[in-house]
């Protein structure tokens, strides 16, 4: 099939299309990607033990974060929220048995609160993590001397 | 009966192969890492085979070309520049078989001269060819059955390698894709390939109408076409293959141009060759440009060919997808799949007849437009429509598109990271693979101040460093593993120390290991020598009068030589150091030391479970590992029995009770997850877990508490050598490491609060870990793009999206201690 010679306005018909497609693909993308919540969930090195809210709502996004979690349990403990505190470091170790600082953490708390056998428990799976710590090895002392120890 | 015209094809397509290749292995002598990693431990034996044999084919490669040539020199109108051409052809064969060139290409500036200079005697050849064989296009290419082709290719493309999507084999660790995902996979390939084949077949027809203004121009047409083909294949050249070597600049941009050119005027003779037999034969610039393709319109014979090109490609990808430089060449198979499928397609399109109306010709491309608008747009609604919130179609479909590498192609060029910063990357670059012939001072690396001898008991050091051995195939991490008995009764053993949240600082052993003895990030560079100064760990074991058992490679010749070095596996190939064969040497040679012999400082790297020596390997017979890469796994199953007898001889020379054994890796190992093989230069989270296992002597492993759960580096290794030795190390901050062991009374709570800077050895992708060893950011500058993984209940993470704080976040603290190693080696990055 011969066709005859274009003129101008028809060459640049390829040209027109090939522009509304550089358009098309290069606004697409960015609505490919869902939104993902934009508050700094980050962890610095200052405990900001007066933002339970902002960690809480960080929590809500980032479920599994168990950094979260034990920075959330310590700044319940501040508050003097013993209940909370003691739900998120167990909430926590559902997610990673394998802490050693939060079992530490929560055997100080409960021994803090008198459950004594509790806080031996926990101190005992803390120094299998934390060999020779010396935290963990007073708090295992303190449970194993009993509740009499608790009192001191 | 093979007509001569595709003989002569043949040989014109062989001698550009060997250009090619000629130049190829030149760049990656010229390229800082490639050289270090695969020309010097000659880990492709086909390219040590073709550096000792390259005069010789070189002189095969110029007999064909010459017999191709010869009738043309006998015709008087053109014997001169055929004969010059022979002449200085011959005169460069003589000089290659004399002088071994090749042999002799080292990382310097020559190598680039050489890779450029390769190129040229195709590029002259071809301009001979085009003078000899002519033949020119009459007609216009046809528009209609232009798009038509592009869309009927498009179709036969995505259906051949949707339709083996579902069968790439999925091995253990790969995640295995639902129905509906690979619905949603098959939806956004189709919509992508037919986009793509009109948006090239419109490229087409822009420079046909160009061509053709005010008057019928079929050879400006033709011409247009092959000059279009040459800057295509230079961006290819430069995307595709330059950008994932780190090779970049304005040489990457010489050396892919050239390559462009060459090719396309190499195909162009080709063409011209494959037309020659039929000089009569009316054809259209596209016939002609499409000619080493298909040359006739056979339908019978474009449907076999397609046929042929399904399978080959299919085969191809299969064996090369677990050597593939992270789907580098898969790419490339696919890109000429692409290519082929519309030449056979387009042969068997008849166009005659069947003229599209310009209304068709406009409402076409529009269509197909709408559709992949529409497909795309669509993506966010999948979740709600497959009633699964938690859905997210852009992970989804990178992981279809990792069993598609026809749709990655497409996917990594047109999708770009919505926070994509280019001057982030280009700074990361910048400061990434920098080149040997840049200078830079070594700086001191000191944890202590003035390093005297240590007073106390010094242990023997055992530092096995197991390159690309993961975690989960060592049963002290992973509890289903049965097959490392030897390390797991190990491990328990009193004073043993497994340290569960291990990564590497850098995805490569170019980089991880000289890390590991400088005890922190180091420029990225190969090197800055003399290594020396930041040789902590060196410097420690001389200072302290430690005698070296040390395995010689590429890397350890960064060593200092002397005092003398007793190096283990001298006269094995590099590519053949086995953890057996070394730890059995070694023991013959602990075996003649006196009783007053120094401590001992024992180091090797073997390379048992290089992913070169695991793809297509298949366990020994009998053994078994399901669920697990079997021949890895039988590779780890042996390095275990070997470690299990090794401690046993150590135990019965009495060694053991005053050793430090550090078992660990350079770096892990993708094993298929998604299709991934290798390490190339990403931060996988397969890549970077490591095993660390770190047993004391019994007179240290009571003096020391271990954090087992914090997150710990392959570079608090040598730290954590000094801390047991006595010394008091200093905190050097976050690029470096710290003691794994600390006094019982001591805490550091900074270090799982901290984030470190991780990096790929061979590319600039750098990451950060925080979280204590929990949250894996990865910014890669390679592809533009950021991506993140959760490290929590799965060993190998689970990706995560990228909030804005996140990515703004982890890009300054990258940008900030990737600023600061340079500020430390005084390097100034060139924009």
């Amino acid at each position: 099939m011969v066709i005859g010679p274009p003129g101008w306005t028809r060459a640049m018909r390829p040209f027109a299309l090939l522009a509304l497609y550089a358009l098309v693909i290069r606004g697409l993308p960015e609505r490919m990607q869902p939104a993902v919540p934009s508050d700094d969930c980050a962890i610095g090195e200052s405990r900001d033990r007066g933002q339970i809210g902002r960690l809480e709502r960080c929590l809500a996004t980032y479920s599994d974060d168990v950094e979260l979690m034990t920075e959330l349990g310590a700044s319940y403990e501040a508050a003097g929220q013993g209940d909370r505190a003691e739900a998120i470091y167990r909430r926590s170790l559902a997610i990673d048995p394998d802490d050693g600082d939060v079992h530490l953490r929560l055997g100080e708390l409960l021994w803090r609160r008198g459950d004594v056998a509790g806080a031996g428990r926990e101190a005992a799976d803390a120094l299998k993590l934390q060999p020779g710590r010396r935290r963990v090895l007073d708090l295992l002392r303190r449970t194993q001397a009993g509740p009499s120890g608790a009192a001191q | 009966v093979i007509r001569r015209s595709a003989l002569f094809a043949l040989a014109r397509a062989a001698n550009a192969s060997f250009f090619v290749a000629t130049s190829l292995y030149c760049l990656l002598t010229y390229n800082a890492f490639a050289y270090q990693q695969f020309i010097r431990p000659h880990l492709i034996s086909a390219l040590t085979g073709f550096t000792t044999w390259h005069g010789e084919m070189y002189w095969v490669a110029l007999l064909v070309t010459a017999l191709t040539l010869l009738p043309s020199a006998t015709r008087a109108a053109t014997p001169l520049r055929v004969w010059m051409y022979l002449a200085v052809s011959a005169a460069i064969g003589v000089w290659l078989l004399a002088a071994q060139v090749l042999p002799q290409v080292e990382n310097s500036r020559r190598s680039l001269i050489l890779a450029l200079v390769a190129l040229l005697p195709p590029i002259w050849l071809a301009v001979l060819d085009h003078g000899a064989v002519v033949i020119e296009p009459v007609e216009p290419s046809d528009r209609g059955r232009l798009l038509k082709s592009a869309v009927i290719a498009a179709v036969v493309t995505w259906a051949v390698y949707a339709a083996a999507a579902p069968l790439r084999p999925r091995p253990s660790g790969g995640i295995a894709i639902s129905m509906r995902e690979l619905a949603l996979g098959w939806s956004s390939s189709a919509s992508s390939h037919l986009m793509v084949f009109v948006a090239i077949a419109l490229a087409a027809l822009a420079l046909r109408e160009v061509a053709h203004v005010g008057r019928s121009r079929p050879r400006l047409e033709y011409g247009l076409l092959v000059g279009g083909w040459a800057a295509g294949l230079t961006l290819v050249v430069l995307r595709i293959i330059f950008a994932p070597i780190a090779f970049d600049g304005p040489a990457a941009w010489a050396v892919a141009a050239l390559a462009g050119l060459m090719i396309a005027l190499t195909w162009s003779s080709i063409a011209r060759y494959r037309y020659a037999d039929d000089p009569a034969r009316r054809s259209t610039a596209m016939d002609l440009w499409l000619a080493p393709i298909a040359s006739g319109r056979s339908r019978a014979a474009s449907f076999v060919g397609l046929l042929a090109v399904a399978v080959i490609a299919g085969v191809m990808t299969r064996r090369v997808a677990g050597l593939d430089w992270h789907f580098m060449i898969q790419k490339l198979i696919a890109l000429v799949v692409w290519l082929v499928a519309f030449g056979f397609v387009h042969a068997a399109v008849n166009g005659a007849g069947h003229a599209w109306s310009e209304r068709r010709l406009v409402a076409v491309p529009l269509i197909v437009l709408g559709v992949y608008a529409a497909d795309t747009a669509a993506l966010p609604r999948w979740p709600e429509w497959m009633k699964a919130p938690t859905l997210r179609p852009d992970f989804v479909l990178d992981s279809y598109a990792a069993v598609d590498p026809s749709y990655l192609l497409i996917r990594d060029a047109l999708t770009s990271d919505p926070g994509a910063d280019p001057a982030f990357y280009a700074y990361l670059r910048a400061n990434s693979t920098i080149h040997p012939s840049v200078p830079v001072e070594p700086v001191d690396v000191d944890f202590v101040g003035p390093l005297t001898p240590a007073p106390g008991f010094k242990p023997h050091i055992f530092l096995f460093l197991i390159d690309s051995l993961r975690p989960d195939y060592v049963s002290s991490y992973n509890a289903s593993v049965t097959f490392t008995p030897r390390i797991g009764a190990f491990s328990v053993e009193p004073g043993t120390f497994v340290f569960a949240r291990a990564f590497t600082r850098y995805g490569g052993t170019g980089l991880s290991v000289p890390a590991i003895w400088a005890g922190g990030m180091i420029l990225h560079k190969e090197y800055v020598t003399p290594f020396a100064p930041m040789n902590a760990l060196e410097k420690l074991i001389l200072r302290n009068g430690y005698q070296r058992y040390i395995t010689k490679d590429h890397i350890s010749e960064l060593l200092t030589p002397s005092p003398p070095i007793v190096w283990l596996d001298h006269d094995v190939p590099e590519m053949e150091h086995t953890f057996c064969g070394t730890v059995r040497e070694l023991e013959t040679k602990l075996r003649v030391r006196g009783p007053d012999a120094p401590p001992l400082f024992a180091h090797t790297r073997p390379l048992d479970l290089h992913v070169s020596k695991i793809r297509g390997v298949a366990p020994p017979p009998g053994e078994s590992y399901p669920g697990f890469s079997e021949a890895y796994a039988a590779r780890v199953h042996r390095i275990d029995a070997c470690f299990g007898e090794f401690v046993d001889s150590l135990k019965q020379s009495g060694i053991y009770e005053s050793s430090a054994i550090v078992v660990m890796s350079d770096h892990g190992d993708s094993l298929g997850e998604e299709q991934r093989w290798g390490h190339a230069y990403t931060l996988f989270p397969e890549v970077m877990r490591i095993p660390l296992i770190v047993h004391l002597p019994p007179m240290l492993a009571g003096r020391f508490a271990a954090d087992l759960g914090r997150v710990s580096f392959s570079t608090d290794v040598t730290p954590t050598l000094y801390a047991l030795l006595g010394y008091h190390p200093a905190d050097m901050g976050s690029l470096f490491g710290a003691p794994l062991f600390d006094a019982p009374d001591v805490d550091r709570p900074r270090r799982r609060r901290e984030s470190f800077l991780l990096a790929s050895s061979y590319g600039a992708v750098y990451g950060t870990m925080s979280g204590n060893g929990r949250k894996l950011y990865i910014a890669d500058a390679i592809n533009e793009r950021d991506d993140a993984y959760e490290l929590n209940r799965d060993a190998l993470g689970a990706r995560v999206g990228i909030s804005n704080a996140d990515r703004v976040r982890n890009r300054r603290l990258i940008r900030e201690q990737v600023a600061q190693l340079a500020a430390l080696y005084r390097f100034t990055p060139q924009p």
